[in-house]
């Protein structure tokens, strides 16, 4: 059985092909287009997809989209209906994007897919999400949230998962409608607080460490949270619902006091009352949002009485969040999907339609997220010398690793190209930038010099699973099913803090990748031989990008960054480039 | 015929120049703006130079990606330097948005080429304008003149592979690949008009259509179906087939 799953037309498109129930492959179409967040049909993630199986289109069974485009229209329609006269500067907009493409949406993924109609399956928004996190995950039952801006209407939705040797069955309980939406609050305060919506909101949480929530009374009108867990926004502080660019109204900036224009500086620690303000203002609204996800984990689990418990949706890549939820919720254990955001409705979809309609009995939980291409050594070898780059090939993988642990513990700054490029939104090993955690310099350098983004911004740590414990205070002392996707921020132990500054947020937790010598072999070797040189078998690992482009995918991308950025070398597989002041 | 149309585009940038480049701020955007033209264009030579065959081609496209990405930068940092000047703020941190436009893979070697040479032979026209207006700032008249300068050596090698491909018989190729660009580059122009029209009478119209036949549907739906609040329930998402294939 062939599926390949398909999500497009927001924001992060992507797709995903499972065979028999294994997940072959799955990329983003930024990784291809090189344009962040690119919402495009994924036409060259989905010919990707198909080449790493080597089959073409014509032999996958279905393409499965990973939600409903007409229910979706109906909404969007019936919001126009009920804001009007309001909806006037968005009617015009969004009914072009319809009216040009959207509602044509078969023949648009039959002809750029170039699959027929009768391989064409439509998913719902929030079930892809459900299905990416529960038929991803290590369970048999286990309850879901999704939790998001909003899918076709649902914002919020609860279900339940179980699997056997027959199939799977995702259950939807119940579920929260437009416009009430903790993402879309979300998404709206970020707007306020000058940064990009969609791309902003981890700038948000880095933001919130150094606030204090002493909005919380504020918060209170703009939202009301139910005793069943249910959220009520308040509309009269917010016009996402009708206004194309504007998301929150001028009552907001009366409560809160004037929004953060997108170019202002802001500089953290504090250095004026705004920029203090707006530190706290981003502490009361990850406050507000840990406290919510909280009860609606409360209500999950009275709904569904399971033991543990599957998230997903855009909100659930706040890690902060799912750290509470994992150790303060009432569930034993807690998975998110790497890409929990839309492109994870892709491989949502393809599972969904795998397991729940086709039936067929789940393989593996996933394990790893290295999904996307590889590039063999000889091909970047070649490219290199071509290119007339000096370069040091190593004969085999200890010696490169020794070398970049010595680079490293050099206190340089190195990437690192390994294997098959990620899916989802972090780097975990095969597309890093590396530094020694140790430095208390390196934050800064990389944030300034070679990443270009807001000084205020943390850095992961990748630690050796075997000795997370060491470092970090983990909710059992032990890895769980976040820690290897770096999905939950905790807290970094008192005594280590000193040892690991560049790492260590303001507030002393840390988004930790717990690195696994079967599943993440490559990477765990290198963290390994900066442990026996250094003795942390700790490194601080941010993604192989520059601000406001995607992870690289290839070789020369890669080489792109070193060029244009302050790195001091390259590793691509066993090949070393290093930069030299000559 | 093309050295007078040359000059005469070199004098209608040169008579725009004080137009367009008139205000600090302005210049600050316009430098950030050629920042990510250059930033993008450095990334589809690094395409080109990841997806050529041939050892030379790859050597050329990899400097000239090294060039564009050098230019990127040093747009960028006199932006910036002339927006704190003028007590603008770019944004913060704020490297460069660079599209890559997949030009090797869409266009193929031959016209890839012809595509480089046309514009880097306009873009070292125009920095070669941009020198002389601003003459009286040594800092952007020595910016203009170091990138006209490597785009000169853009326009020689790729004016050279045209010519050597001319040479080794692929004359009516070249010729082709050229037209191709300069007709492809028109096109572009008209239905970017194009687009820029239909999107406003388009506008217009769906304002109308707002205007005119959505009030009564506005009441029946406010009085039929008021705003949702809270907990919903309906039936669980079928696991048919049938129902998969729908798209309501």
């Amino acid at each position: 059985m062939l599926i390949l799953g398909i999500s497009a037309f927001f924001h992060d498109s992507a797709a995903a092909l499972v065979v028999d129930g294994e997940v072959v492959a799955a990329a983003q179409e930024e990784r291809f287009s090189r344009l962040k967040h690119d919402a495009d049909l994924p036409v060259q993630a989905a010919r990707f997809c198909l080449e790493q199986a080597g089959i073409s289109i014509a032999d996958v069974d279905h393409v499965v989209f990973y939600e409903k485009p007409l229910r979706k229209f109906e909404r969007i329609l019936t919001t126009h209906l009920r804001e009007f006269p309001r909806s006037l500067p968005q009617f015009p907009r969004s009914f072009a994007t319809w009216l040009g493409k959207r509602l044509w949406m078969k023949g648009e993924l039959c002809q750029r897919l170039g699959c027929t109609p009768q391989q064409l399956l439509f998913s719902e928004h929030h079930l892809s999400h459900a299905a990416s996190a529960f038929l991803c995950s290590p369970f048999d039952r286990a309850a879901i949230f999704t939790v998001d801006g909003v899918g076709e209407s649902a914002t919020t939705s609860i279900y339940r998962g179980s699997s056997d040797d027959h199939g799977s069955q995702i259950e939807l309980i119940e579920e929260l409608h437009f416009p009430h939406s903790i993402g879309l609050l979300y998404s709206a305060l970020t707007a306020y607080l000058g940064f990009e919506v969609n791309e902003g909101e981890y700038k948000v949480m880095g933001l919130a460490a150094y606030g204090t929530p002493c909005y919380g009374a504020k918060f209170a009108e703009l939202c009301t949270i139910a005793d069943d867990a249910s959220l009520t926004l308040d509309l009269r502080y917010f016009r996402f619902h009708r206004h194309p660019t504007r998301s929150f109204t001028s009552a907001l900036e009366t409560l809160l006091g004037p929004a953060r224009t997108p170019t202002a500086p802001l500089h953290l620690p504090a250095r004026s009352d705004d920029d203090q303000r707006f530190a706290d203002i981003a502490a009361s609204l990850q406050e507000l949002t840990e406290r919510y996800l909280l009860r609606l984990a409360e209500r999950a689990k009275r709904l569904t009485g399971e033991r543990n418990l599957c998230l997903a949706g855009g909100v659930a890549l706040n890690c902060v969040a799912n750290h509470r939820i994992q150790s303060e919720g009432p569930f034993e254990q807690l998975f998110v999907q790497p890409a929990a955001g839309d492109a994870g409705g892709a491989l949502g979809a393809a599972l969904w339609a795998t397991h729940v309609l086709h039936r067929l009995p789940r393989r593996e939980p996933l394990r790893h997220a290295f999904l996307g291409a590889a590039y063999a050594e000889d091909e970047i070898a070649r490219f290199l010398s071509e290119c007339g780059v000096k370069f040091r090939l190593f004969g085999d993988r200890d010696r490169v690793n020794d070398e970049v642990a010595r680079l490293l513990a050099a206190r340089q700054v190195g990437g690192w190209f390994q294997g098959r490029f990620e899916w989802g939104p972090r780097a975990l090993g095969a597309r890093s930038i590396l530094a020694d955690p140790r430095d208390p310099k390196a934050l800064d350098r990389v944030n300034q010099k070679i990443k270009f983004r807001e000084p205020f911004r943390p850095f992961a740590p990748a630690v050796l699973a075997e000795e997370a414990g060491r470092w970090f205070e983990l909710p059992d002392g032990q890895p769980d099913a976040l820690t290897p996707f770096m999905c939950s921020v905790v807290p970094v132990k008192q005594e280590a803090r000193a040892q690991l500054p560049a790492v260590t947020h303001v507030d002393g937790t840390a988004r930790v990748q717990t690195v696994d010598r079967k599943t993440n072999p490559v990477f765990h070797g290198l963290v390994e031989a900066f442990r026996r040189q250094t003795g942390v078998g700790v490194l601080l690992n941010t993604s192989l990008n520059l601000k406001d482009e995607p992870l690289c995918a290839s070789p020369a991308e890669a080489l792109g960054v070193f060029l244009r950025s302050d790195l001091d070398f390259l590793v691509l597989e066993n090949c070393l480039v290093e930069k030299r002041p000559e | 015929m093309t050295a007078t149309l040359h000059g005469l585009f070199y004098w209608l940038l040169r008579l725009l120049a004080p137009l367009v480049w008139r205000r600090e701020a302005k210049i600050a955007a316009k430098l950030e703006g050629f920042a990510a033209t250059e930033a993008g264009s450095a990334l589809d030579m690094l395409k080109a130079a990841e997806l050529a065959h041939d050892p030379k081609l790859r050597r050329l496209f990899f400097r000239h990606a090294l060039d564009e990405a050098r230019h990127a930068q040093l747009f960028r940092a006199q932006a910036r330097a002339i927006a704190a000047s003028a007590h603008q703020t770019l944004s913060s941190h704020n490297l460069i948005r660079a599209t890559r436009q997949n030009l090797f893979e869409r266009l193929g070697l031959v016209r890839f080429v012809a595509f480089v040479y046309l514009a880097e032979r306009r873009g070292e026209l125009q920095f070669r304008a941009l020198r002389a207006h601003f003459r009286g700032r040594p800092e952007l008249a020595t910016l203009f003149e170091q990138i006209a300068k490597e785009e000169r050596f853009h326009v020689s090698y790729s004016q050279k592979l045209l010519e050597r491909w001319r040479a080794d018989g692929q004359a009516a190729a070249v010729r082709w690949a050229l037209f191709q660009v300069r007709f492809d580059r028109a096109r572009e122009a008209w239905l970017r008009s194009g687009r820029v029209l239909g999107d406003v009478v388009s506008q217009l119209l769906l304002g109308t259509i707002y205007l005119v036949v959505l009030p009564l549907f506005a009441l029946i739906s406010r009085a039929l179906d008021p705003t949702a609040i809270g907990w919903k329930r309906r039936e669980s998402p079928t696991s048919s087939i049938d129902a998969a294939r729908r798209q309501y």
